[in-house]
C-alpha cells in the first residue's frame, strides 16, 4: 500500500517549515550533454575553477573551505555549508555567482582577488546553460569496482534468499503436546512441545508477589506499591490478573518504560558525541513523541513511517503534523562529526549512520557494512548501499546547530502555535545571569579586539582573537535567545529537530572502498533489493525516503515483523528467541523457536502492529507466569534456559533501579518534565560549556535525564545504560564493586534513603511494622522471621556502635567546640542536643542517631541482590 | 581536521547476545565466599575467605602480572615498528594485482631507525619506546581472522568472535588468583565503550568476581580521563557520613539479606558475584585512593610519564596507575588508548596518537625496570590489527588482519628480540606469524600455565580461552 499524496494532504506542510523548499532546473546528466556543451565546460569552465578555486575547493585540498568542493559535479550539487552552489539555469539564485560577483562585503570568493568579468560573464553563462558538466567520475564501472572490492566472495543474491529471514512469515499451528492442561495460550503449546521433547517439565506457577513484581517492571518499568500487592494477592477472582495486566498498559509509566527501550534501538542522545558533543536542545521532543507514540499504542508499522517519512505523510490537522515532523527527528539526533570540513564527506557520514540505524533497529540487517565492500555474508552488495544512500543524502537533516568555526550545522523544523505545546525546561535565572555577565563581557573584548584589527590592519594577531571571540559571542547570544530574563523560553524554542527534501534530489556515486576520491558508477537511488526484495524500487522523483519506509512498514516485510516482535520478547523474558537482535543475517543466531516466532509475528500484523496487544497476549500465557526456580534437571539439560523451563532471573536496567528508589522513598516526580535542561548549555566548541550546570538530581524518572553521548548519568553509566551512540537491542549486565560502591556511597543514594526513614519514622507504627512497609515497599513482599532477626540486630548492633560514638560522624553543622565535646562524650549526645536546640540552634538530621539508624537500614534495601533483581 | 574515527566503520556486528555474561550453573567461588561470610558473621569485622587467594599455577612462570597497554582502532604497524623500504621506494604505484589493484601504495612518511645493540627498528613516532629497544620483543608477524573492528577487539580480548567467552584478564585471574585481596584482581583503565564492550573484560560463564573492574570513564566519552586533575578516577570511593565500623554493619546486613535470597531460591551465581561486589567493594575504599595517589610524586616520576604535558597527561595517568596497581598485587590490568583507526590524514594524526602514548610508555618500562618489577610483569603492546600498505582517502589506511605488529617487555619475553615479518610491502605475514590464539597460549604460558589445562567445566564441557587452537610461540621466550 503507497499513499498517494493528494487529497489527503488538506493541509500545506510547507506553512510549517522554516525554510521554503525551492523547485529548481534539474541538472543534466552528464551522459546527455551536446559536445558543444562538453567543449564549453572544458575549455572555458574547468580552468577558471582550477586556477581560482581548488586551492580551497578541491577534495585534495589542504583545508577545505565551507565544506564546498568544486571538483566534482556532486560537489557543487550538493554544495557547502550554506547549501548547492549553482541553481542550474539560474544564475541569480547560484550562490557561486552570487559570491564571485563580489556584491555582499561578507561573501566574496575568491577572497583575495576578484575574478576579471569576463570570467564572471562566463561562469553565468554556463550557470544560465544548465551547468553543463561532463566530470564523469569513471574509474571504473560500478561491477567491477565492487567486484574488485569483495574480499574472498560474499553471498550471491540467490543463494541469500533462502535464508530463514528472508521467508515470508508464516502462521503455524501450535505443535501437539502432552500436557495439554498446563497450556493455556498458544504460545504455552510452542514452548511445552520443545520442553517435553527434551524431557523438560515447565517450573511451577510463580507467587503472586514475584508474579505482580515481575508484570509491573516489565510493563511500567517500577515496581508495584503496597496498595497493588496487597489488592493483586487477595483478589480471588478468575480475572484478576488479566484486569491486572490492562491497568498496567493502560498507565502512563507504560511509555515511560517502553519508550526507553526503542530509544536503546533508535540511538537516542542530546548531543552530538565525537569530538565535540555539540548539544542537541530539541531532542526531547522527540523523546516525548516515543513516549507519546507507545502509550498511544501507535500501530507500530505507522511509528516506522513517521519516523523516516513523517513530513511526507498526509495528515488531517496542525497537530499530527507537528507530530510527524517532530517523528522524524529519529533520523536526526544521530551522533555526527560537526567538526569535519568537508561537506561531502559529512553528508555520506550522516547518511550512512541513518542506514546503519535504521536497518539494525527496524530489519536487523547491517547493511552498512555494505559501504566499502559488499557484505561478508549478507545478500547486500556495495550497489544496493549506494542506491540506499542516494535516498539519504537527498535528505535533509535538521539537526541545528550554532554556525561557528564553520562546523556543520542545518535548520531545524520551526513548529506551529499549539495550546498544548510545552517550549521546554525554564532556566534558572541564576543561570540565565551568568550566561548575560558572560555575554557582556565577551562583548567587552569584541569591542576591544575590533578597535585593534582596525588600527593594525588585516595582518594583526587580534584577527583570529576576534574571529574566536566572535564565536563565542554569537554562542552565548544564542543560547539566551532561547529564554525571557524570568527564566522562562521563548518562541525560540518552538523548533524540532528532523528531516525534509533537499532542494533537489541526486543519485549516489558508488565509492570505491568507500572512498571519496574513488567514485565510481552514479547509482540510482531506491530501495535496494535486500530480503524478500527481487528487484528495486527505483525513484524517479523526490527522495524515496517513504518508499523505503513503505517497504519496511509493510506486512509483507519478512523480517520488520520478526525483528520487534523478537524485541518485545526479549524485554519479557530477559533473553531473545533471536538473540543477535541486530542481526537476523546470515551471520545472526538462528531463532531458538522458529515457529513461535513467526506465529508472534504474523499475530502481531495481524493485531494492527498493536505492540501493547502483543505484549498482552506474551503476558497472559502460562510461560510467562512460571516460577524463576531452579530445577536441577532444569539446569543439567539446558542452563541457559533457552528452552524457557522456568522464568530466568534478570536484573534490572539503571533506568528501573534509580525509578525504584524514587518511588520507594517517595520522592518520585509523578509529572514528567517540560522539556530537557539540555537547552541551558553551550558547547565545548565554542568554549561557553555551561554543561557542568546540568542539574543530575532531578526527581524524575530516568527516561527524563538530561543525556549527552559524551556523559551519561553517571548512575545509569554503572548500571551498564546502552552506549548512545550504537543501536542497542540488548544491554549488557556486569556486577562489579564500582556499583557496589555507588550505592553505599553515592550522596544522591542516601538522600534517598533519608527521605524514606523519614516517612517511615514520621507514623506511628511499631518499629516491626516500619519494618514491614519497607520491605513492601523496594522487594515487594514481607520479611521474613530471619531477615526480621537480622534487622533486629543490625539496629541493636548500630546503637551499641553509636553510644561509642562510632557509627557515623557526629560533627557536621555544629559548632567546633560543641562538636568536640560530643565527640568525647558520645553517651551525652542526645542531651547536648536537646539543649543546643532549646537556645534555638538548628540541628542537623544527619546527627539524629535515630535517623541515621533507618537511613542506613533503607540503603541496605536499596542496596541487597533482590532490589535489583526480577524474579 | 581531526580523525576520532570511533563512528567511522560499522563492522560491528554481534552474531551473539552480550547479556550471556554472567549467565553460568557452576558452584563458583562466591558461593565459598558466601560460606566464609556466614561463618564470619559472629567474628565482625573479620574478612571473609577470599575465593581469589594466590594459587599455584601450572609450573614455574615467568610472569607474575600482566599490563597490556591496548590501542583500540588499529594502529598502523607500518608507520611504527615494521620498517618497508620497499614500500617506501614504491609509494604512489599502484599495486597493479589482485583485488585492490588499482589502490596506490603509501610508504610510511616517517623516518625509519635502528635503535639500540639489538637494532630494532622504530620510526621517529615513537622516540622514547625506541630508547627500551633492548627491553622489547618486537613481534611483526601478528594476524588475526577479521578485518573488523568489533569482532577483531573482542577476539583479541576473548579469542572468540562468535561466541561470549571470558576474557584473557578474567582467564588470568581464574588460575592464578590475586595477591591483593584489598583491591580487583583485574583492572581496565578507560576501555572503549564499543567494539563489544563490556565483553572485553567479562567473565562470561567463569565466576563474577573475575570479571574486569573498570576505573576511568571509557574511551570517546567526554567523561574519560583527560588529565592527571582528574580526581574522579573511581566514583563514590568514600562518604562523610558513616564511619567505617558503621559501614561494615551495614554491609553485615546487606550481605544477610543477599544470603537470605540464595536460601529463597535466588540464582546463585547472580547474588555470589553481587556478595563479592560489596566485600571487595568495601576493602578497595581504603586500599584504591592509597595505591593511586599522585601527590606525593616527585618531579622525576611526574616527567617520566609526562603528567605535566597536556597532550600525554591523561594516557601518562593512566600509564602511572597501571603500575600503582601492579606493585599493589593486581595480576592483570589493561590500559585503553583509543582514536587509532587512521581512515584518513594519517600524516598528522599519527603524529598526534603516539604523540600521547610515546611518553607515558617509555616511563611505564623505565619505571618497572627500575622498581625491579621488569622481570616479573609481562608489558604487552597491541591493538586489535594493522593497517594497509595502500592508501585510502589521500593519507589514510584501512584495516589489515593479515599481518600487523604487537610487542612485548619483560615477564619473560626474550628481549632484544625481532621475531616473525611480513612481506615487502607489510600486508601480510610471511615469517615467524603469530596468530591471536598462539598470542594467548603464549602469554598463558608465562604466566605459569598451559593453556589447554586452563579449562572450565560449562554446559557440559570445558571450556579454554584458545577453544582448540594455540601454540606457545617458544622462539620468543627468554
Amino acid at each position: 500500500m503507497r499513499f498517494m499524496q493528494t487529497d489527503l494532504r488538506i493541509l500545506c506542510l510547507t506553512m510549517l517549515l522554516s525554510c521554503l523548499v525551492s523547485g529548481s532546473l534539474a541538472a543534466q546528466s552528464p551522459e546527455a550533454l551536446s559536445d558543444q556543451d562538453i567543449a564549453f565546460f572544458e575549455s572555458r569552465i574547468r580552468p577558471i575553477l582550477i586556477e581560482n578555486c581548488f586551492d580551497c575547493h578541491a577534495s585534495d585540498a589542504e583545508r577545505i573551505r565551507g565544506g564546498l568542493v568544486l571538483d566534482s559535479r556532486e560537489g557543487w550539487e550538493i554544495g557547502g555549508i550554506s547549501g548547492p552552489a549553482v541553481v542550474p539555469g539560474d544564475p541569480d539564485a547560484s550562490l557561486l555567482i552570487e559570491s564571485v560577483r563580489w556584491d555582499d562585503e561578507d561573501f566574496q570568493m575568491p577572497p583575495r582577488k576578484k575574478l576579471s568579468d569576463g570570467d564572471i560573464h562566463l561562469l553565468e553563462e554556463w550557470v544560465r546553460r544548465g551547468a553543463p558538466d561532463p566530470r564523469l567520475p569513471v574509474t571504473l564501472d560500478a561491477d567491477s569496482a565492487h567486484a574488485m572490492a569483495v574480499p574472498g566472495g560474499g553471498v550471491s543474491k540467490e543463494a541469500g534468499r533462502d535464508h530463514w529471514a528472508f521467508q515470508p512469515v508464516l502462521d503455524q499451528d501450535p505443535p501437539a503436546v502432552r500436557n495439554q492442561r498446563w497450556a493455556d495460550t498458544e504460545i504455552d503449546f510452542f514452548i511445552l512441545a520443545q520442553l517435553e521433547e527434551h524431557q523438560l517439565s515447565p517450573a511451577p506457577d510463580a507467587s503472586a508477589e514475584d508474579l505482580i513484581r515481575r508484570l509491573s517492571f516489565d510493563i511500567r518499568g517500577i515496581q508495584p506499591n503496597p496498595d497493588e500487592i496487597r489488592r493483586f494477592i487477595t483478589d480471588r477472582s478468575p480475572d484478576a490478573y488479566e484486569r491486572l495486566v490492562d491497568a498496567f498498559l493502560a498507565s502512563s509509566e507504560y511509555g515511560e518504560r517502553w519508550g526507553r527501550h526503542w530509544m536503546d534501538v533508535a540511538r537516542y542522545a542530546e548531543s552530538s558525541g565525537k569530538e565535540t558533543d555539540v548539544p542537541y536542545p530539541y531532542a526531547w521532543r522527540y523523546r516525548d513523541w516515543v513516549i507519546k507514540s507507545f502509550n498511544e499504542d501507535t500501530p507500530y508499522d505507522d511509528f516506522i513511517r513517521k519516523q523516516i517519512a513523517g513530513d511526507l505523510l498526509p495528515v488531517r490537522s496542525v497537530q499530527i503534523a507537528a507530530d510527524h515532523l517532530i517523528a522524524t527527528g529519529y533520523l536526526a539526533v544521530g551522533s555526527k562529526s560537526h567538526q569535519e570540513r568537508n561537506r561531502r564527506q559529512f553528508i555520506l557520514d550522516v547518511a550512512d549512520e541513518q542506514i546503519d540505524t535504521i536497518t539494525q533497529g527496524m530489519l536487523g540487517l547491517t547493511v552498512s557494512c555494505a559501504r566499502c565492500h559488499d557484505h561478508k555474508y549478507d545478500p547486500i552488495s556495495q550497489k544496493d548501499y549506494y542506491q540506499l544512500a542516494g535516498v539519504f543524502i537527498s535528505t535533509e537533516p535538521l539537526f541545528g546547530g550554532v554556525q561557528i568555526n564553520r562546523s556543520m550545522s542545518s535548520d531545524l523544523y520551526s513548529l506551529p502555535e499549539l495550546p498544548d505545546m510545552t517550549l521546554g525546561m525554564p532556566i534558572p535565572t541564576d543561570l540565565y545571569q551568568r550566561m548575560v555577565s558572560i555575554a557582556e563581557r565577551t562583548q567587552k573584548d569584541a569591542d576591544r579586539l575590533r578597535k585593534r584589527v582596525a588600527a593594525e590592519g588585516r595582518g594583526s594577531d587580534a584577527v583570529q582573537m576576534l574571529r574566536n571571540t566572535d564565536n563565542r559571542l554569537q554562542t552565548i547570544m544564542e543560547l539566551l535567545k532561547r529564554y525571557e530574563s524570568d527564566g522562562s523560553p521563548t518562541e525560540h524554542m518552538r523548533s524540532a529537530m528532523g528531516c525534509r527534501e533537499r532542494a533537489s534530489a541526486v543519485d549516489a556515486y558508488l565509492l570505491v572502498r568507500g572512498e571519496l576520491d574513488q567514485p565510481s558508477d552514479q547509482i540510482q537511488r531506491g530501495v535496494p533489493p535486500i530480503a524478500n526484495l527481487k528487484d528495486p524500487i527505483l525513484i524517479e522523483s523526490g527522495s524515496g525516503r517513504l518508499e523505503f519506509a513503505e517497504w519496511i512498514a509493510s506486512a509483507e516485510n519478512p523480517l520488520t515483523s520478526r525483528v520487534m516482535v523478537n524485541r518485545i520478547w526479549l524485554h519479557l523474558f530477559g533473553s531473545a528467541l533471536v538473540t543477535s537482535t541486530e542481526n537476523f543475517g546470515l551471520e545472526g543466531k538462528k531463532p531458538t523457536h522458529p515457529e513461535l516466532m513467526d506465529h508472534l509475528a504474523s499475530r502481531f500484523i495481524l493485531n494492527d502492529w498493536s505492540i501493547k496487544t502483543m505484549i498482552r497476549e506474551i503476558v497472559l500465557s502460562h510461560t510467562y507466569r512460571m516460577s524463576s526456580r531452579a530445577s536441577s534437571a532444569g539446569m543439567k539439560i539446558d542452563p541457559e534456559n533457552e528452552l524457557y523451563w522456568r522464568m530466568t532471573p534478570r536484573r534490572l536496567e539503571g533506568e528501573a533501579i534509580r525509578d525504584a528508589i524514587l518511588l520507594a522513598s517517595g520522592t518520585l516526580e509523578s509529572e514528567p518534565p517540560q522539556g530537557s535542561p539540555v537547552a541551558w548549555i553551550g558547547s565545548r566548541t565554542t568554549a561557553v560549556d555551561l554543561s557542568s550546570s546540568l542539574n543530575p538530581s532531578s526527581n524524575s524518572r530516568s527516561v527524563y535525564l538530561p543525556l549527552l553521548r559524551g556523559s551519561v548519568p553517571e548512575f545509569l553509566d554503572t548500571f551498564d545504560a546502552a552506549e548512545p551512540s550504537f543501536v542497542t537491542g540488548d544491554r549488557d549486565e556486569t556486577s562489579v564493586p564500582s556499583q557496589a560502591l555507588f550505592l553505599l556511597n553515592d550522596p544522591w543514594v542516601m538522600e534517598q534513603a533519608d527521605s524514606m526513614a523519614r516517612t517511615l519514622l514520621a507514623s506511628n507504627a511499631t518499629d516491626d511494622e516500619r519494618v514491614k512497609v519497607a520491605f513492601l515497599r523496594t522487594l515487594g513482599r514481607e520479611p521474613t522471621a530471619v531477615e526480621k532477626s537480622a534487622i533486629r540486630s543490625f539496629f541493636a548492633d548500630f546503637n551499641q556502635l553509636d553510644s561509642r560514638g562510632s557509627a557515623f560522624e557526629q560533627t557536621g553543622g555544629i559548632p567546633d567546640r560543641i562538636a568536640e565535646s560530643i565527640k568525647r562524650n558520645p553517651g551525652r549526645r542526645e542531651a547536648i542536643l536537646r539543649r543546643l536546640k532549646a537556645r534555638g540552634v538548628e540541628i542537623p538530621e544527619e546527627l539524629d542517631a535515630r535517623q541515621v539508624a533507618w537511613s542506613t537500614f533503607c540503603q541496605s534495601l536499596f542496596a541487597c541482590a533482590e532490589f535489583r533483581y526480577v524474579n | 581536521m581531526t580523525t576520532n574515527n570511533d563512528g567511522y566503520c560499522h563492522n560491528r556486528t554481534y552474531a551473539v547476545s552480550r547479556r550471556d555474561m554472567l549467565k553460568g550453573v557452576s558452584c563458583g567461588f562466591g558461593m565459598l565466599a558466601f560460606s566464609g561470610i556466614a561463618g564470619a558473621m559472629s567474628a565482625r569485622y573479620a574478612a571473609p575467605d577470599n575465593p581469589l587467594a594466590p594459587k599455584q599455577p601450572h609450573f614455574a612462570p615467568t610472569a607474575k602480572r600482566v599490563i597490556f597497554l591496548c590501542m583500540a582502532g588499529g594502529p598502523s604497524h607500518l608507520d611504527m615498528f615494521d620498517y618497508k623500504p620497499k614500500l617506501v621506494a614504491d609509494d604512489g604505484k599502484s599495486l597493479n594485482s589482485g583485488r585492490r589493484r588499482n589502490a596506490k601504495l603509501m610508504g610510511s612518511p616517517f623516518e625509519f631507525s635502528r635503535h639500540g645493540e639489538s637494532g630494532t627498528w622504530f620510526s621517529e613516532l615513537v622516540p622514547n619506546i625506541a630508547g627500551h629497544a633492548d627491553r622489547i620483543c618486537m613481534l611483526n608477524g601478528m594476524h588475526t581472522d577479521i578485518p573488523a573492528h568489533a569482532q577483531a577487539f573482542v577476539q583479541m580480548h576473548t579469542g572468540s568472535f562468535q561466541f561470549v567467552r571470558p576474557s584473557l584478564g578474567a582467564w588470568s585471574l581464574y588460575g592464578l588468583g590475586t595477591e591483593n585481596e584489598n583491591l580487583p584482581g583485574f583492572v581496565t583503565i578507560s576501555p572503549p565503550s564499543g567494539n563489544g564492550g563490556a565483553q572485553n573484560y567479562g567473565s562470561a560463564f567463569l565466576p563474577a568476581v573475575t570479571q574486569g573492574t573498570r576505573i576511568g570513564g571509557n574511551i570517546g566519552r567526554v567523561g574519560g580521563m583527560r588529565s592527571t586533575s582528574d580526581t574522579n578516577v573511581i566514583p563514590n570511593i568514600s562518604q562523610e557520613r558513616l564511619t567505617r565500623s558503621g559501614q561494615r554493619e551495614q554491609i553485615d546486613l546487606i550481605q544477610k539479606l543477599n544470603k537470605n535470597s540464595i536460601r529463597s531460591g535466588a540464582d546463585r551465581d547472580e547474588i555470589e558475584g553481587v556478595i563479592q561486589s560489596y566485600e571487595l567493594a568495601f576493602r578497595m575504599q581504603d586500599t584504591l585512593p592509597e595505591v593511586l595517589e599522585t601527590t606525593k610524586l616527585d618531579k622525576r616520576t611526574r616527567d617520566m610519564y609526562g603528567l605535566d604535558d597536556e597532550a600525554t597527561s591523561g594516557f601518562g595517568r593512566q600509564c602511572l596507575m597501571a603500575r600503582q596497581l601492579a606493585e599493589n598485587g593486581v595480576r592483570f590490568i589493561e590500559v585503553g588508548s583509543g582514536g587509532w583507526d587512521h581512515h584518513r590524514n594519517l600524516r598528522q594524526s599519527m603524529v598526534d596518537s603516539c604523540t600521547k602514548i610515546d611518553k607515558p610508555i617509555a616511563g611505564l618500562l623505565t619505571d618497572l625496570a627500575e622498581r625491579g618489577m621488569l622481570d616479573d610483569t609481562l608489558v604487552l603492546y597491541g591493538g586489535e590489527f594493522g593497517r594497509t600498505p595502500d592508501a585510502q582517502n589521500g593519507d589514510g589506511r584501512d584495516h589489515n588482519a593479515k599481518g600487523f605488529s604487537m610487542w612485548m617487555a619483560g615477564g619473560g619475553a626474550s628481549a632484544g628480540i625481532t621475531h616473525g615479518s611480513t612481506d615487502e610491502y607489510g600486508a601480510e605475514a610471511v615469517d615467524g606469524k603469530i596468530h591471536i590464539h598462539d598470542w594467548h597460549a603464549t602469554i598463558l604460558h608465562m604466566l605459569g600455565m598451559n593453556h589447554e589445562d586452563l579449562t572450565y567445566q560449562h554446559a557440559g564441557r570445558d571450556f579454554r580461552l584458545t577453544d582448540v587452537h594455540g601454540n606457545v610461540v617458544n622462539e620468543i621466550l627468554a
